[in-house]
């Protein structure tokens, strides 16, 4: 049992000697972030029959559009690889209802409108530098939650989401200068699993929908 | 058989106005679905009553239906629109008499009549208001005895039930006009209607069933904008808009909105000849606008006159109408197509 505890200290000193630092304790970047589209909810518009029965009048299927936004974070490491986060971004997206099986025949049509949203999160972001390469690509893995505020077409009404995110990426540090006030500037790219409930989606189900990123950053 | 659970009236007397359904559509550009109104001191009055409804039923029995349980089928109709928790309208029983509905005493009262020359009516709605102040004196509801009736808890083939008919009827005492939110095919006897969601549908399921016992939003709505609590206007919001073709004004067009969120559907009409039409008591979120003729059931079961405009494609308005709360969507232009 000795033997093994000594081997298992060891190894884990090697890992943390090999391991490149990540220079600066802030960080702060701006970039991009795309979502994919997600299924929003299915109903049916249906009237009541004499017994009781739904006679269907049209159906529809919604979905959240494709969306874009951009993004602005705030880091401050806590640890020698674990970060704090707090994000900001504003995007637009399409709602769409698709209509079809009309009682009268009107052919099937969508019907749609631009949503526009704002974002809060915190998120932590664990920094994989036994994964670097080399010492300027650092991956890392990424979760987090926050709220959507979500403005309808027209500025008629506003609705909150709630989200959560796990996901992943790679911080690739363009140069570093570990004795100025900018320590590095680099690039980070990530991809996140989304899941989100609440908002304008058309149901109460949990949604899930891929998101990557792309952002610029500064550490200091 | 199709039969019209409808209105028919006696004619107007002395220095009170008795009220037509269908005038009322005819005149309102006010938010409306179909509310009924009249012309009283020489402007338009919403029919609305300013207090408890005070009511007494007919003390006589019918085959199969006592006067007891008669005003037990009635009363709870009476308390299916007085749930509405988004209305303030109140109903009170006084009692039984032997007046029969129609009497011009001042007193609403409910009950059976016959009616033979009526055989396509099953139960009307009359009013007696006062036509210089607007007041509504009384209004009568008459069940025809031409019919079969039950209080049967599940219903009685071959048999209208009583509390689903007082249900529609009450509801134009309230002050509702028709809704068109049903689909109706042509049989050899006439109309028969399929499907419906909303009671005050002017056409009658056929005799036996009971499913027609609940208010739908469309009821609700209308009710909630007639008689509103101080929660209604902030909780609820309304659309309004235009309906046209090839630029004009389209009159008598049928609007539903319906709520993909929720299911709701509420409908109107376009009310004058601007095409203009409007609807409270929604829900608030997006909502999908359908438009299409008054073509499943009698236009004159909701207009007088022969203008509505019936020649025109069903469609759909191709933006979400967001309904904000307490507030009024952007307003709309709907077109449609000549058919």
């Amino acid at each position: 049992m000795k033997t093994l505890c000594l081997v298992l200290a060891l190894g884990s000193s090697t890992v943390v000697f090999a391991q490149p630092p990540v220079p600066g304790r802030l960080e702060a970047s701006v970039g991009g972030r795309w979502s994919g589209r997600e299924l929003v909810g299915s109903r049916d518009a249906t009237l009541t029959q004499p017994d009781d029965g739904r006679f269907p009048f049209f159906s529809t299927t919604s979905e959240e559009g494709q969306a874009v936004a951009v993004e602005g974070r705030l880091g401050a490491r806590l640890t020698g690889a674990l970060q704090l986060e707090v994000a900001v971004s504003y995007g637009r997206f399409d709602l769409r209802s698709r209509i079809t099986a009309d009682a009268e025949e009107i052919p099937d049509v969508t019907v749609s409108e631009t949503i526009t949203q704002l974002t809060v999160d915190v998120g932590f972001v664990e920094y994989l530098r036994g994964l670097a390469v080399g010492r300027r690509v650092v991956p890392f893995v990424s979760l987090g939650g926050g709220l959507a505020r979500q403005l309808h077409e027209g500025r008629t009404l506003v609705e909150t989401a709630g989200f959560g995110y796990v996901g992943g990426g790679m911080a690739l540090l363009m140069f570093t200068r570990p004795e100025a006030g900018l320590k590095a500037v680099g690039l980070r790219v990530e991809a996140r699993g989304r899941f989100r409930q609440g908002g304008v989606a058309l149901d109460d189900d949990v949604h899930l929908s891929p998101e990557a990123g792309a952002s610029i950053i500064l550490r200091f | 058989m199709s039969v019209l659970a409808s209105s028919r009236f006696p004619r107007a007397m002395g220095v009170v106005l008795l009220v037509l359904i269908g005038l009322a559509a005819h005149a309102s550009s006010a938010l409306a679905y179909l509310k009924l109104g009249f012309e009283a001191g020489g402007d338009f009055v919403l029919l609305r009553w300013k207090a408890p409804v005070r009511y007494s039923v007919t003390d006589q029995d019918i085959p199969g239906v006592s006067a007891s349980e008669f005003q037990a089928a009635v009363n709870r109709a009476f308390d299916t629109w007085q749930a509405v928790p988004t209305a303030t309208i109140e109903y009170e029983f006084t009692g039984f008499t032997s007046a029969l509905p129609g009497d011009e005493d001042g007193r609403s009262t409910l009950g059976f009549r016959a009616a033979p020359d009526l055989d396509r009516v099953l139960a009307a709605t009359s009013f007696l208001v006062d036509a210089v102040t607007g007041e509504v004196l009384e209004s009568d509801v008459f069940f025809n005895t031409v019919f079969d009736w039950s209080v049967a808890a599940d219903g009685e083939a071959a048999r209208y039930d009583v509390e689903t008919i007082a249900l529609h009827e009450i509801g134009h005492l309230s002050g509702l006009g028709h809704s068109a939110l049903g689909e109706t095919e042509l049989s050899l006897v006439g109309r028969r209607v399929t499907a419906a969601e909303s009671v005050m549908f002017p056409i009658a399921f056929r005799p036996g069933g009971v499913s027609n016992r609940s208010l739908r939003p469309d009821d609700i709505a209308g009710l909630s904008d007639i008689y509103p609590d101080s929660t209604f206007k902030e909780e609820t919001g309304s659309v309004s808009g235009r309906v046209l073709k090839s630029g004009q004004g389209v009159y008598g067009a049928h609007v539903v909105a319906f709520s993909p969120r929720t299911g709701a559907l509420v409908g109107t009409f376009s009310l004058n000849d601007l095409g203009r039409f409007a609807m409270a008591g929604l829900e608030p979120g997006p909502y999908i606008l359908r438009v299409e003729p008054l073509d499943d059931a009698d236009v004159e079961s909701f207009f007088e006159g022969d203008d509505v405009d019936v020649d025109f494609r069903a469609g759909y308005y191709d933006r979400f109408v967001v309904v904000p709360r307490g507030g009024n969507a952007r307003t709309v232009d709907v077109t449609v197509m000549a058919k």
